[in-house]
């Protein structure tokens, strides 16, 4: 899956940042720098992809 | 997708504040150290919005670093330096801000959008985000900019 990202900017001024592509942690580390460009970060909720990706990967490692 | 992080817009660059006004006919005036507005504090106005409730001192008022004009608008928006380096966007919002609101979006709405869009094409591009830059309008009037690595 080719790695992307997605901004949405809200009437009101707020933005949302949703790293594309990315499993686990990493997506944490691509994005950085962007919530940084942008502002200041008021929140960041994990989806259940965070959790799902790495195990999947450590599944996939383990067999 | 794993994370949504939320942000609050810092407005950091003058030169992309200068475009989002231009986008909606204003012209930012540079060194410009006063906005037009009513002219006088009269102590009545608290809401949560109010510069005041905010931590701006009232005898500061009409005072700024730069300023926004738009044409035909009887206020200015003043833009003022902020002890870390961004800086705010005050403007007097007395029956609609002279014309302002009417522009500009209620609380500047419209003109902090458009700098959030002209900044997330410039952070996308900066952080190699180049391929297949994509921007569309959500049906809540939300800004949509989609890009890949």
């Amino acid at each position: 899956m080719s790695k992307g990202c997605i901004i949405d900017v809200k009437p009101n001024g707020e933005i949302e940042v949703k790293p594309q592509g990315y499993s686990g942690p990493e997506c944490l580390k691509a994005t950085r720098e962007i919530e940084r460009d942008l502002g200041e970060v008021e929140s960041r909720d994990k989806t259940a992809d965070y959790r799902k990706e790495p195990e999947k990967q450590a599944r996939e490692a383990q067999a | 997708m794993s994370h949504v992080a939320l942000i609050e817009l810092a407005f950091k660059s003058i030169e992309l504040m200068a475009e989002a006004a231009a986008s909606l006919g204003g012209k930012l005036v540079c060194g410009q150290e006063t906005y037009k507005w009513y002219g006088m504090w009269l102590n009545d106005y608290h809401a949560n919005e109010a510069a005041v409730t905010q931590g701006v001192n009232p005898k500061t008022f009409g005072k700024c670093d730069h300023a926004i004009v738009f044409p035909r608008c009887q206020y200015e928006v003043g833009v003022v330096r902020n002890k870390d380096g961004s800086y705010k966007m005050i403007y007097d919002n007395y029956i609609g801000g002279g014309g302002l609101e009417k522009v500009c979006g209620k609380g500047l709405s419209k003109l902090t959008q458009n700098y959030g869009v002209k900044l997330g094409h410039q952070t996308l591009k900066k952080r190699g985000f180049k391929r297949k830059l994509k921007e569309t309008t959500l049906p809540d009037g939300t800004i949509r900019l989609e890009a890949l690595k």
